[in-house]
């Protein structure tokens, strides 16, 4: 026969492991919540393919402009591809938390690099480990690469070389 | 079974069970409300809209040139803009505080930007408000319209000696479960029935969803309206007015847009380019999902207009 304090403790494992239950419940119904609001409002691919769009086209960004100051949009002034430059043109008031990017410059043969510029180098580098496949969902991070086929206009050569403008875009998933 | 629990054990079990029955309820109540809350509630619509509105300004930053940019689709929400941020509530909030759905864009430090003071939102009386965005280097301006204030002019028409008589060809998808051909019910069914043709009076209606039988009547029947009610490809909001190139065509779209814009509803009318039907008096509306019943009776408002 089991004695009355038996039942007891029993009946206490029995409440515990039934709380732990409850408690688990609540954590996966949330997690499930979390991950239809982020799968519904998740932007990051959008965010980094329009940060190449503005850096590729912005006058302020990278589009060379001549002595009458029109613009060229598409080909590169290599004079501009300074992270001070990039700065100025897509500034965030507080600190950015928003996007980073590794942005070179090759020539047409793909190999040579004529400039490698970074926008918000500093958090490029903590993202970067985050944005491996290895990580999905929220808290990690976007990366979205293109190369496009650009001119581009090197100190005061006034000819308009080939090249390719690679860009690597990290957008935290939020 | 009452004679257990006058007994000490007995009623240690009825509490037992009644605290798991409350844990239970507790469990399941939360759970239901928090899933009913993110599925329907405006906090997701909100989030939506203020990453919709900042990459909006983004690229309307980015592009080379002076470019105006509209944003019609509101959706009935505020939005207050400060440096880099935009803030968005709903309808009752109050906007002096800062909003759980917010998102920030990018400044171009060339360019000298000017907000808006306010919270931009829709009026009393379901104004439609606007955002709109104007890059004109070296400054940017983000600011609100309303689109009633925008009415167009249109051609004066004599057509009361017109036949008064309306096709009615309703192109839209049909209702989930009707089977296809004439005469089986399509989402704008109801509206048509319900507000257009009874708006349309003494004027003659002939309603249809078959496309080769309406093609045989317009044939026939040249001094007709032509009137087709379309689902809107895009889903957008806005409503798309398609004329031909007649006069009274251009009319009729004319009127059409101007009593919608009276009625808060953003409308475009705009040349078709590629028709099926013949009629030369005609005009296909593509409309959303939202309004369809204020749509639909708006455009017999104007048939009525365009007679008069």
């Amino acid at each position: 026969m089991i004695a009355k304090k038996a039942i007891g403790a029993y009946d206490i494992v029995y409440w515990i492991v039934r709380i732990l239950f409850v408690l688990m419940m609540f954590f996966f119904l949330y997690f499930l919540a979390r991950v239809y609001e982020t799968r519904t409002v998740d932007t990051s691919e959008n965010e980094a393919r329009i940060f190449i769009m503005y850096m590729a086209y912005n006058p302020d960004a990278f589009s060379y402009r001549d002595t009458t100051n029109r613009v060229y949009p598409g080909i590169v002034d290599v004079s501009k591809m300074t992270p001070e430059m990039l700065e100025q043109a897509m500034h965030y008031e507080k600190e950015n938390r928003m996007i980073a990017a590794n942005i070179t410059l090759y020539q047409a043969d793909k190999t040579t690099t004529v400039r490698n510029v970074f926008y918000n180098e500093r958090e490029y580098w903590t993202w970067a480990p985050l944005s491996l496949p290895t990580f999905t969902g929220e808290g990690t991070v976007r990366n979205v690469s293109d190369i496009r086929y650009v001119l581009y206009k090197e100190g005061d050569s006034e000819d308009f070389k080939p090249g390719f403008l690679k860009f690597d875009v990290l957008v935290p998933k939020s | 079974m009452l004679k257990v629990f006058k007994q000490k054990k007995g009623m240690r079990e009825l509490y037992k069970m009644l605290i798991e029955l409350l844990l239970a309820l507790m469990v399941m109540s939360s759970a239901i409300w928090y899933g009913v809350s993110v599925g329907t509630g405006m906090r997701l619509i909100k989030e939506k809209a203020a990453r919709d509105v900042a990459l909006t300004v983004e690229s309307v930053e980015a592009a080379p040139g002076s470019v105006f940019f509209s944003y019609a689709d509101t959706m009935g929400l505020k939005y207050k803009f400060s440096r880099n941020t935009v803030d968005v509530y709903s309808g009752g909030e109050d906007t002096s505080a800062p909003s759980s759905a917010f998102y920030f864009y990018p400044e171009d430090t060339a360019l000298k930007f000017t907000l808006p003071g306010e919270a931009v939102a829709p009026q009393q009386g379901q104004k439609k408000t606007v955002v709109s965005m104007k890059k004109n280097s070296p400054e940017f301006f983000i600011n609100s319209y309303d689109l009633s204030l925008e009415a167009m002019n249109c051609e004066k028409i004599n057509a009361s000696g017109d036949l008064q008589k309306v096709i009615i060809y309703d192109s839209g998808p049909k209702k989930e479960g009707s089977a296809g051909g004439a005469g089986v019910p399509s989402v704008f069914y109801d509206e048509i029935h319900q507000s257009l043709i009874p708006k349309l009076g003494i004027i003659e209606s002939q309603y249809d969803t078959d496309k080769d039988r309406v093609k045989s009547i317009v044939l026939q029947d040249q001094k007709s309206i032509l009137l087709e009610i379309a689902d809107s490809p895009g889903g957008d909001t806005d409503v798309k007015l398609y004329i031909s190139s007649d006069k009274k065509s251009r009319a009729l779209g004319c009127i059409t847009r101007n009593l919608l814009a009276k009625n808060r509803i953003s409308a475009t009318v705009l040349a078709e380019r590629y028709y099926d039907f013949a009629s030369p008096v005609r005009m296909k509306a593509e409309i959303g999902s939202l309004n369809r019943e204020l749509i639909i009776g708006t455009i017999g408002d104007a048939v009525n207009e365009y007679f008069k």
